[in-house]
Formats: structure tokens, sequence, C-alpha cells
């Protein structure tokens, strides 16, 4: 596997979505590639980082208002 | 079952009005209702952030991302029984978030639908004792996510925010999985692109 095929499957290799043959092959381009190891800890970072803070949150007044209506809604 | 009627007394604290035992036609939508309030609770609680998320980073203004927020749960409660497998709960009540999102954005003529023309970006808890470390690293990945453009901003929301299988984030989308899956690779691709030393 090179550089291109590597990046081109990438999302496969973290999804773990691989054949054992290709991810093997993966894991040794890994291993002798700086610049794709750095793409895949790049990647790892956002993925990681997009999970621990990219989400907006309702207030807790706010998701108690709109449970409420909710239910108000529904029982009419 | 416990049964309020039965235990009534009259008004004047007299004798205990005798009641007709409930029908078993009572017990059942009882029973039902009940069901019914529990499973809205949890999905509620388990769910009505993500829908926020979903549908603030379409339509970019809380208020109408709050509005799809309660019409969402209002038709999930509506639409329960239709609800099969409880395991694409989630899935299922985010594309009709998503849904009512994009209502929204189509209904919209001279508001802003885009982050770079709003004023000033939402965040709802600067008064928390959040560490300044956390919230540059919050502001910085939600500042980058917006900046992407939205099929590829929802697509990775789904899959790396609220981390969604691929299978449902192209289920919610509409849209085939090699699709999803190469809308989040471009998403990723981006993000990385734009974040390049700061995480």
């Amino acid at each position: 596997m090179d550089c291109h095929e590597l990046e081109a499957n990438l999302t496969e290799f973290l999804e773990g979505e691989l054949s054992p043959q290709e991810e093997k092959a993966a894991v040794e381009h890994l291993a002798t590639c700086q610049h794709c190891e750095t793409v895949l800890a790049e990647t790892k970072a956002v993925v990681a980082t997009a999970a621990e803070h990219g989400q907006e949150e309702l207030d807790p007044q706010t998701r108690q208002r709109l449970f409420q209506s909710v239910l108000d809604s529904s029982n009419q | 079952m416990f049964c309020p009627k039965a235990q009534a007394t009259h008004p004047n604290g007299a004798k205990p009005v005798r009641m007709l035992p409930m029908t078993e036609r009572n017990t059942v939508d009882l029973a039902a209702a009940n069901s019914r309030l529990n499973q809205i609770t949890s999905l509620f609680e388990d769910n009505a952030d993500a829908a926020f998320n979903v549908a603030y980073r379409i339509v970019w203004n809380r208020a109408d991302a709050e509005d799809v927020v309660q019409s969402t749960f209002i038709q999930v409660y509506l639409k329960l029984d239709q609800l099969q497998d409880k395991s694409k709960a989630r899935s299922w009540l985010l594309q009709i978030a998503y849904r009512q999102a994009l209502n929204i954005l189509r209904r919209r003529k001279d508001e802003p639908t885009d982050p770079a023309d709003l004023p000033d970006r939402f965040t709802s808890d600067d008064a928390t004792a959040e560490p300044t470390l956390q919230k540059d690293l919050r502001l910085t990945i939600q500042t980058a996510i917006d900046h992407l453009p939205q099929n590829l901003r929802i697509a990775v929301v789904l899959r790396d925010v609220e981390g969604l299988p691929m299978r449902e984030v192209a289920s919610v989308l509409d849209i085939g999985q090699s699709a999803a899956k190469m809308r989040v690779t471009r998403a990723r691709e981006q993000l990385r692109t734009e974040l390049a030393g700061l995480i």
C-alpha cells in the first residue's frame, strides 16, 4: 500500500472495514511512512476532539421547558 | 394496580364512595400511557442535546433549533408505535430533527443561514467553570465544524460528535453508505487541515 492508497482508505481503516490483508498492508505502510503516520494521528485527534468538544448543548432550564411543552402538546 | 378512584372518599369526608372496579380496558390504557410517557422521557433525556446539536448546525439560530427539538419530540411521541427497532431510535429521531431543520431553512427568505453571516457564535455556557484550555479547544473545534459546507458538517456531526454508525448517518441523511463515508472523510480532511497544529 502506498501513501495515496492509504489516504483513500483512511476512513475504512479507522472504521475497521478493511480486509485483514488490506489492514496488514496499511499497518506495514504506516510503520515506514512518517507522512501517513502524521495524517493518521491528526485525523484521530480531530475525531477525538469532535467527540469530546463538538456538541452544542441545551441548558437545563431550556431542556425542562421543551420537555414540558412536548408533553403538553402531545396530550392535547 | 393502584387505582386512585377506587380509594376516593366523598367530598364531605363521609363514608367512602363505592366505586366500580377499574375495567380491564382502563387498566390497559393506563399502562400504555405510562409506557409511552416512560419511552418519551427516556428518548428525550438521551437525545434532546443531539437533536439540538444537529438542528443548530443547520438553522444557526438558538430559538429555531429549540423549536426543532420540540416539534421533533412531539412527532416522536405521536409516532412511538412506529418504532419497531429500539436500537434505531436515535437515528430515527435525528432524521426527523434533520428534516425539520431543513424545512425551517427552506422557509427562510432574509435571515442569515450561514455561520459566517452571524454576528456572534452562540455559546451557552460562558458562565461555567470550564477550564480555559478546554473552552479554547471546544471553541476551536466547533468553529472549524461551523466552517464546513453543510453537507459535510452534518455528516461529521452525526458520525464523530454524536457517534452514529456510518450506516445510520446514511439513514439520517437519506443517502447511500458510501456517500455518507465520503462526506465524513472530506469533513475530517478539512478539519485536519484547518486545525493543523492547534489540537
